[in-house]
């Protein structure tokens, strides 16, 4: 991976791969990576503590970190398929593949509930 | 009757407290950005839901033990089916020995 | 007539056992030496002695025969609770073999144990639509249990409890999940002890997960574009662990 989208390399993942696994994948690593200096940007800019024009500039510089640096742009997809919606966490499987995993007895200890 | 303790008094207790156990003395509860400092770090969790990244292909196995000859189902299956063709008759044509001629003109005619 | 005959081969088997092979096991320290020093008499009482196996005939074994019998367990002695075991699984079937063979691994080991506990069983559940598009009507439900036994050791030293769990561990089943509980005591001259270790450097090691970015904060501060907003007073509190710059503050202000 290179070129404008993806400025940084990353080693691909094992799972099913399509181009939104790829970039999600890429935002999980790159905002691990930046995760601590963003949590001290924070830090500073939100310590009341510190003279004003401080605090400001953290928060330009948290303002300007680069692209795909962002814990809250990560998203759950389905490692399967590449769905982002009606994931189960449990098992970081859109419904369909949960059920079709379920019912051919992939899934330890799940069975087909009736109570 | 007895009455509460003065205030000045329990914040006296609250700081002493703070200090035994380590705590953040904020009595006028002014905004420190104490709470980016203590929360947990999740970025190894959130890298590694993919699974890892870190795994041995057929190629990586190739390209490390080159006189192994591991077999590939995939290529297998191709030359399988290209000798099935050839048997048919539908295979791809046999290449011309002869250098095509220099002159591209000549040939459209 | 049965159970008669069970309960003599119980006690002939606790007098044999008690005898010869467990003590010798057990470390030095352990509190049952006192238990050793009595005189066991080994007087075993079989009824079955006229019953020989067809095959090799010789007696049938008698350890060997009490697998056939629910497992033996020895009486607390103290009552001081060592060790929790917690057994979780899936299937039920899998957790009570390795509840059956806890108690007997105790048993040879000379821990007293409580009986196999079901805890309540952890129950998930789904409710997913059929299909892969729409028709949102038509669903399925899917259901996990998780099922949990506990078994409680009392009265033996923690060799004894480590040697009794890496034998479960080793001879575990698959699908079942292990997790022990160990209590540890200490001498009433513990206070010593604590007055003698250093707490700043445990409350530092405690630290470890946050200081990464405690650390990041203080690189950035000492940054030229951060310190030259910063005033002499902020250098002050910016040079000191961020959890007492607020303390720091005060004293500036007052």
């Amino acid at each position: 991976m290179g070129g404008f989208r993806f400025p940084v390399k990353v080693k691909l993942p094992s799972s099913y791969l399509n181009s939104r696994i790829i970039r999600d994948h890429f935002k999980r690593q790159q905002a691990a990576e930046h995760e601590v200096t963003i949590q001290a940007l924070k830090y500073i800019a939100r310590n009341t503590a510190l003279p004003a024009k401080a605090r400001l500039e953290a928060q330009l510089q948290l303002a300007t970190m680069p692209n795909y640096t962002r814990m809250n742009a990560i998203k759950d997809r389905c490692v399967e398929s590449g769905h982002s919606k009606g994931i189960i966490k449990a098992f970081r499987l859109h419904r369909y593949q949960f059920r079709e995993k379920a019912l051919a007895g992939e899934l330890p200890g799940v069975q087909k509930g009736s109570w | 009757m007895s009455f509460p303790p003065q205030k000045a008094r329990l914040l006296e207790v609250a700081k002493l407290q703070s200090k035994i156990f380590n705590q953040v003395y904020n009595p006028n509860q002014i905004r420190t950005g104490h709470k980016y400092l203590t929360q947990k770090l999740k970025g190894d969790t959130v890298k590694s839901y993919y699974g890892p990244t870190e795994f041995l292909t057929m190629k990586n196995l190739r390209s490390m033990f080159p006189t192994v000859g591991f077999m590939d189902p995939e290529e297998e299956y191709r030359l399988d089916i290209l000798r099935s063709r050839k048997r048919r008759g539908k295979g791809a044509p046999a290449k011309k020995r002869e250098a095509p001629s220099a002159d591209p003109k000549k040939k459209k005619k | 007539m049965f159970k008669k005959f069970l309960c003599q081969r119980v006690v002939s088997f606790r007098s044999l056992s008690s005898s010869s092979r467990i003590l010798n096991i057990l470390p030095k320290s352990s509190p049952i030496e006192i238990v050793k020093q009595k005189e066991v008499e080994y007087n075993p009482k079989i009824l079955s002695k006229d019953e020989v196996l067809e095959t090799t005939k010789t007696p049938f074994p008698i350890n060997v025969e009490l697998n056939y019998y629910s497992p033996l367990r020895h009486e607390k002695r103290y009552g001081d609770l060592v060790a929790e075991i917690q057994f979780r699984a899936f299937d039920h079937e899998n957790l009570d073999f390795l509840g059956d063979f806890a108690q007997r691994a105790a048993y040879y080991l000379d821990i007293p144990v409580s009986g196999v506990f079901p805890l309540p069983t952890r129950r998930e559940r789904w409710t997913v639509i059929r299909a892969p598009f729409v028709h949102a009507k038509s669903k399925e439900n899917f259901l996990r249990l998780t099922h949990k036994r506990v078994i409680k050791a009392y009265d033996a030293t923690p060799e004894v409890i480590d040697l009794w769990v890496s034998y479960l561990a080793k001879h575990s089943n698959a699908g079942v999940g292990i997790k022990v509980i160990t209590y540890h005591r200490e001498s009433e001259n513990y206070h010593e002890e604590l007055s003698k270790t250093d707490f700043k450097q445990l409350v530092e090691e405690n630290r470890k997960g946050t200081s990464e970015v405690s650390k990041r904060v203080q690189e950035l501060l000492s940054d030229p574009i951060f310190k030259k907003y910063l005033g002499k007073d902020e250098e002050k509190i910016a040079s000191v662990k961020p959890n007492e710059r607020k303390e720091i503050k005060e004293e500036i202000q007052q």
